[in-house]
């Protein structure tokens, strides 16, 4: 459909909004205009649902934030007590710490599975407001990622003062964690953006989501270092969080990586692979809307 | 806001909008749809199997500083034309067009987190409706004044009764100064004192040069207020011009409607199960249900349309699941949605298990005028009495074109002396 905003300041002559049945995608500079105006247009928006999520989510919680921690936590002891048992191999991995290893995989990993949910989950939870009002849909999007930050924020810190009480060794190599870290997010919400609009009107995507979630951890460099073989090498090209896991981890916990060309090339079309999730949501928005409960 | 009164705020050309109501099919349509966007060939220009015209071949044009009632029944299409007009969705032909601020009253309190502070929701709602902070920060004293919550502002919004949220709700959307105002039923809510205050707010953005657009089913004192009336029936423009002929042409679709839902029910006991004449809700804790609320003459037919000063019968059927005490039945006239005119109570009664039974209400020399009414049935029980069971049905009177909404007994006079020169 196309939603051309016309700026109507000047003339009396002009539209200040025009909405008719013609596709979206025949006029890509003014959709790519539109998405980019309800970005900055929504910042504010999404500032405060965010403070409204943050604030009702643990209002209610006794362990409040400390809820953020339990997922890695969990994965650490559990993957480090499966690791003293030798159940599963931790000779050989980067750094050498198998503790840092598994935490700092584990962070990553929720932080890419989580913005990779965030999407369909933020948009069911807000269907009152989407059904009823018309506001930057952009801002959803927006604090989709504002929330998987603030929680990768607070798993990062919390490992890193854990690491730091165990004296852990820092290098300077870790100043790239963040840049991969950040890559992940936004690659993960590009995948969560085009399976949004399915997941909203089929249920079956958001349970497939929870279902594939542990066996797609498996498949992902989280808990063991990446095998140098060439199948594992081509897989880690194919899955898109692997290579930027690795190396993010790898640099963080070893100071060096062997996955730089994949990551790189991961990490440079992380915004455009986010772009693509955001021209499908917004084409599909109304389509979609026309379909939810309300 | 610009002045020009001959300035033309909305246009709404030749809009269509189909749906699908087969839930599996509605789906399945909506992926094509998606994928037909995707590669730039929009809707289908033809209606699919199951789809049917929500909204046909609608065009309106809205002046500043017009205010249109938008009526018609439930389905006739109205809330679709204006989540079109209000971009929530698409028109599937046609094209809308707005010049201006929008602003929409379409649900009271979008948003509202429970678990949150009225307060803190007044910024996130505001928020939502497109306000910054330091907007709200400015207007929050008249937010409370006008809602009449200060008090309770910092408690949980959870706390809050649904009168409240709206009350709420409408103060903070109640403060946006737009060129074009969408409303769609949002007033059903709330006591009568404030939905008099926000009758009188409305009023007051009528008169400053707002215009809006008001959908309703209801003939009350806002829709009376409008300068223009706009009917839909079927998806289609039925009526658009002036207030009077406007109302006469609803009361009189409201009739047609009304006798075509009669005469279509084969039992004239069941006719709770009709559109027009319908029991719409139905709240049951087991012991005992209200089966049927069923408007009657004076003979016990049927009848949605009752002539003035004639004899307006209620039939309301009671089945027992199980044995019950205490039973006590209401009955209700109500007008405007929800503004009661009258309540009648009668005596205590039992029942036992599997037992029906049914009670006849009756009105002689019907004083109600010209008006589309609800009777309202509820059943209680316990002590206090608490109610188990509703079901309403709705019934026109007819009666020239006599003004106001009822008579009462009464006789004229003369008192003066007749003085002769």
């Amino acid at each position: 459909m196309a939603e051309a905003t016309i700026n109507n300041d000047q003339s009396s002559e002009k539209w200040t909004v025009e909405f008719s049945p013609e596709s979206q995608v025949r006029h890509p500079i003014r959709l790519i205009k539109a998405i980019c105006s309800d970005i900055w247009g929504g910042r504010s928006l999404a500032y405060r649902l965010f403070v409204r999520n943050l604030s009702g989510t643990y209002r209610q919680s006794f362990l409040g934030f400390l809820w953020i921690l339990v997922p890695t936590i969990g994965q650490a002891a559990s993957w480090t007590f499966l690791a003293r048992q030798d159940v599963v191999r931790s000779e050989g991995i980067p750094g050498g710490s198998y503790v840092a290893f598994i935490a700092i995989g584990s962070i990553l990993w929720q932080a890419f599975f989580d913005a990779v949910q965030a999407p369909l989950r933020l948009t069911l939870a807000n269907q009152g407001l989407i059904t009823k009002l018309s506001f930057p849909r952009e801002a959803l999007v927006l604090v989709a990622i504002g929330e998987v930050i603030f929680d990768f924020l607070i798993r990062f810190v919390a490992v890193t003062l854990v690491l730091t009480i165990v004296g852990f060794s820092w290098s300077p190599a870790m100043l790239y964690f963040p840049v991969f870290a950040l890559g992940l997010i936004l690659v993960g919400t590009g995948i969560g953006l085009l399976i949004t609009p399915i997941g909203i009107l089929y249920q079956d995507v958001g349970r497939t989501l929870t279902i594939i979630g542990p066996f797609w951890m498996l498949l992902t460099p989280v808990v063991y270092a990446a095998p140098a073989s060439a199948a594992y090498q081509s897989w880690s090209w194919l899955n898109p969080p692997a290579a930027m896991l690795s190396a993010g981890r790898d640099l963080f916990v070893a100071g060096s990586t062997d996955m730089w060309m994949p990551a790189l090339v991961w990490l440079a079309i992380a915004v455009p692979y986010l772009m693509l999730g955001l021209l499908w949501f917004r084409i599909a928005f109304r389509i979609f809307v026309e379909r939810m409960a309300n | 806001m610009s002045t020009a009164k001959s300035e033309t705020i909305v246009q709404v050309d030749s809009v269509s909008k189909k749906f699908c109501r087969a839930l599996h099919r509605s789906l399945r349509y909506g992926v094509v749809d998606m994928c037909r966007e995707a590669v730039g060939l929009g809707p289908t220009p033809t209606l699919r199997k199951g789809e049917f015209w929500a909204v046909k071949d609608m065009s309106l044009e809205v002046k500043r500083a017009e205010s249109i009632a938008l009526m018609g029944q439930n389905g006739a299409g109205k809330s679709t034309l204006i989540k079109m007009i209000h971009g929530l969705i698409r028109p599937d032909s046609g094209r809308i067009r707005v010049r201006g601020r929008m602003g929409a009253l379409t649900q009271l309190g979008a948003g509202f987190n429970p678990v949150l502070s009225g307060r803190e929701n007044v910024y996130i709602n505001s928020a939502v409706l497109g306000f910054a902070k330091s907007e709200v920060d400015k207007r929050l004293d008249e937010i409370l004044d006008f809602s009449g919550m200060a008090e309770a502002i910092d408690d949980p919004v959870r706390t809050y009764s649904s009168g409240m949220r709206a009350r709420l709700g409408y103060s903070i959307a109640a403060f946006l100064n737009p060129d074009l105002l969408l409303m769609d039923e949002v007033l059903a809510t709330g006591d009568i004192a404030f939905r008099a205050k926000c009758y009188a707010h409305l009023e007051k953005l009528m008169s400053q040069g707002t215009s809006i657009i008001i959908v309703t089913h209801m003939m009350g004192r806002i829709a009376r207020a409008c300068n223009r009336f706009v009917i839909m029936d079927q998806g289609r423009k039925f009526y658009d011009g002036e207030v009077d002929e406007g109302l006469r042409r609803y009361h009189d679709l409201m009739k047609v409607q009304a006798s075509n839902d009669d005469s279509d029910e084969a039992d004239g006991l069941e006719a709770s199960a009709s559109p027009a004449s319908v029991a719409t809700s139905s709240i049951s804790l087991g012991a005992a249900l209200l089966e049927s609320v069923v408007v009657t003459d004076e003979a016990g037919n049927p009848a949605p349309i009752i002539e003035h000063r004639q004899t307006l019968k209620v039939r309301m059927r009671v089945r027992a699941n199980a044995d019950a005490r205490q039973l006590s039945l209401e009955l209700r006239i109500e007008h405007d949605g929800d503004d009661l005119m009258a309540a009648y109570y009668p005596q205590i009664f039992e029942m036992r298990e599997g037992e029906t039974r049914e009670f006849e209400f009756t009105i002689k020399q019907l004083s109600l005028l010209k008006g589309v009414f609800n009777v309202r049935g509820i059943l209680l029980a316990g002590v206090p009495p608490h109610i188990i069971s509703e079901k309403q049905t709705r019934f026109a009177v007819d009666s020239g074109t006599r003004p106001g909404l009822f008579t009462l007994p009464h006789s004229w006079n003369e008192v003066t002396a007749v003085e002769v020169d």
